[in-house]
């Protein structure tokens, strides 16, 4: 009798488990209307440009040994823009690697966004993706995102022939959705292409704390890259950053280091921004970093260039 | 087309070195067929089921496990080196784990896993208990057509597991650890769960096992759980029972 009871009383306990726990992991559309990945500007043949990058602001941040150099890398900024003019050299854009801010406050996002206005007022406009800082459950921080951010979590743009696809990998994670809706683009799309996340995809064997969380995944999007003519990865997150890997001669990961500077036992790292110059005479990308040093000096460091095929 | 019937091809492969596997070695003492539901980002089927057959000898156990949830197959082999003599109250053990994974679309991983531990059993029959721990590496080992070179991860393995026997009927298993037969995607991931045997006969079991991966992916203590729920029809000769016990839930 107890043996029946048994028999009949598990199962129906555990099929009573609610197995539909997934809305981070299949994730939300970024828009209800469209794929924000699709982009529908006008093909044209691949011209050079330059990109300037930065990743993990984190505005408001408070931690031992924390700063910032804002005002050097304003007038870096304004003495590049005034000796570079030609179109090729000049800055129109600006990818923000996520962690805008520190833990998704009004105030911080707030200093984001002047941040943002500042770099407009030199003529780039800033296209940002999210971190897991900016999306904190104590604070609102999806709906701040998109009043003073942007509207979409994840969108693909196109500027010279090249197209930009800005993931949304704050969760450590695409989910099912976002990722169905890239694949669904990026096989559509014949330019070359740039992904922009804010979790790194692998950078190298110490990382695995700091990268994509499914290995899977994170070998869907490669495999993606691979067959799609995605040149490069550029990732934040962690802030040391400066991390160079290959997956192919034509497919490579770079992970920037933070924008902010720190100080401190746990963590040092100076502050940091990097230009992109994509040159289609010479069919190659360059990545180059400029830093501030503690004499408050901006130096150059070429950091890598691969062939774009 | 061509790579669906590579994968089958693969699959048929497995299957027969399996089935080699048994006719070589000792015949085996345990036998487990399980089917499980599960939460993944990237299985195209929400269901899969699972074969292991377990071979004993001395001290070695020995399982061969093979798991299929399509898009994705995996075969793991599992031995353990101790000994489940009642007699004894506590006892050390050497765990070594053989994993190899593989996608459809000709990408895969291998790992391993060599760990150390102790099982201790109260000898108050026939409500024992019995508590299990290990600790040691996992080394990990990714492959793919769309990359040059492996990409390789090392990641610490803890495991603790506590069960508890009711009238030789029942036997009710909780665990926590970082590696599981079942779900691959496990950086920076937890899993805990538990199994309940209920004793069909002296060999047969009806095993449920609900399983829950936690993994903090924002690394900020904000927890995500992905789950899954096993069912099981277990056959263990009366060799390989008390082993069965010690290894459901985190290994069978």
């Amino acid at each position: 009798m107890k043996k029946t009871l048994l028999l009949v009383a598990l199962p129906l306990l555990l099929l009573s488990c609610d197995l539909s726990n997934l809305q981070i992991l299949d994730g939300e559309k970024a828009s209800r209307e469209k794929n924000t990945f699709v982009i529908t500007d006008a093909m044209e043949e691949p011209s050079s440009f330059t990109l300037l990058i930065t990743g993990d602001q984190h505005f408001g941040r408070r931690d031992d040994g924390v700063y910032y150099a804002n005002d050097l890398f304003f007038s870096w900024v304004r003495q590049y823009q005034s000796q570079h003019t030609e179109s090729e050299d000049h800055l129109t854009h600006m990818v923000s690697l996520g962690d805008s801010t520190n833990n998704s406050r009004k105030e911080e996002f707030q200093a984001y966004r002047n941040f943002t206005l500042t770099l407009l007022e030199e003529g780039i406009t800033t296209y940002s993706i999210k971190g897991n800082h900016d999306i904190r459950l104590a604070s609102d921080g999806i709906a701040l995102w998109k009043t003073y951010v942007d509207e979409y979590n994840y969108q693909g743009f196109s500027h010279r022939g090249v197209s930009f696809y800005l993931l949304d990998t704050a969760n450590r994670t695409l989910g099912r959705t976002q990722m169905h809706e890239l694949q669904d683009a990026v096989k559509r799309d014949s330019r070359p292409k740039l992904f922009f996340s804010h979790m790194p995809l692998y950078g190298n064997a110490s990382l695995i704390y700091l990268v994509l969380g499914n290995t899977q995944e994170r070998e869907n999007l490669i495999r993606l890259m691979v067959e799609n003519s995605a040149k490069l990865f550029l990732s934040g997150h962690h802030h040391q950053g400066d991390i160079w890997y290959s997956f192919r001669r034509t497919t490579s990961e770079f992970i920037a280091g933070a924008f902010h500077g720190r100080d401190s036992f746990i963590e040092t790292t100076k502050p940091r921004w990097y230009l992109l110059h994509f040159d289609v005479p010479s069919n190659c990308i360059t990545v180059v970093r400029y830093q501030v040093e503690k004499d408050q000096t901006v130096t150059e460091k070429l950091m890598e260039t691969f062939p774009i095929e | 087309m061509e790579k669906q019937k590579s994968h089958q091809k693969a699959n048929l492969l497995i299957l027969l070195f399996l089935f080699a596997c048994c006719q070589v070695g000792a015949s085996p003492q345990l036998f487990m067929q399980s089917l499980f539901l599960n939460e993944s980002i990237t299985s195209t089927s929400e269901y899969g089921n699972r074969i292991t057959m377990g071979f004993g000898k001395g001290s070695l156990h020995t399982t061969a496990s093979l798991r299929f949830q399509y898009p994705e197959t995996s075969l793991t082999f599992h031995a353990t080196q101790g000994s489940t003599s009642s007699k004894e109250l506590v006892h050390p053990l050497f765990l070594a784990n053989i994993h190899y994974f593989s996608h459809a679309q000709n990408n895969g991983s291998t790992s391993a896993l060599v760990a150390f531990g102790f099982s201790a059993r109260t000898p108050f029959p026939p409500y024992a208990t019995m508590v299990t721990t290990s600790a040691g590496v996992h080394m990990n080992s990714s492959w793919s057509k769309s990359h040059d070179h492996n990409l390789w991860s090392f990641s610490p393995h803890l495991a603790i597991s506590c069960s508890q026997e009711f009238m030789d009927l029942l036997f009710l298993t909780l665990f926590i650890t970082t590696d599981t037969l079942s779900l691959h995607e496990s950086q920076l991931a937890f899993f805990y769960g538990g199994s309940a045997a209920l004793a069909l006969s002296d060999t047969l079991f009806l095993v449920v096992r609900p399983l829950v991966r936690f993994s903090d992916l924002r690394n900020e203590s904000q927890f995500i759980t992905m789950r899954e729920i096993s069912f099981a029809i277990c056959w263990a000769g009366p060799s390989e029972r008390a082993t069965m016990l010690r290894d459901l839930g985190v290994w069978l």
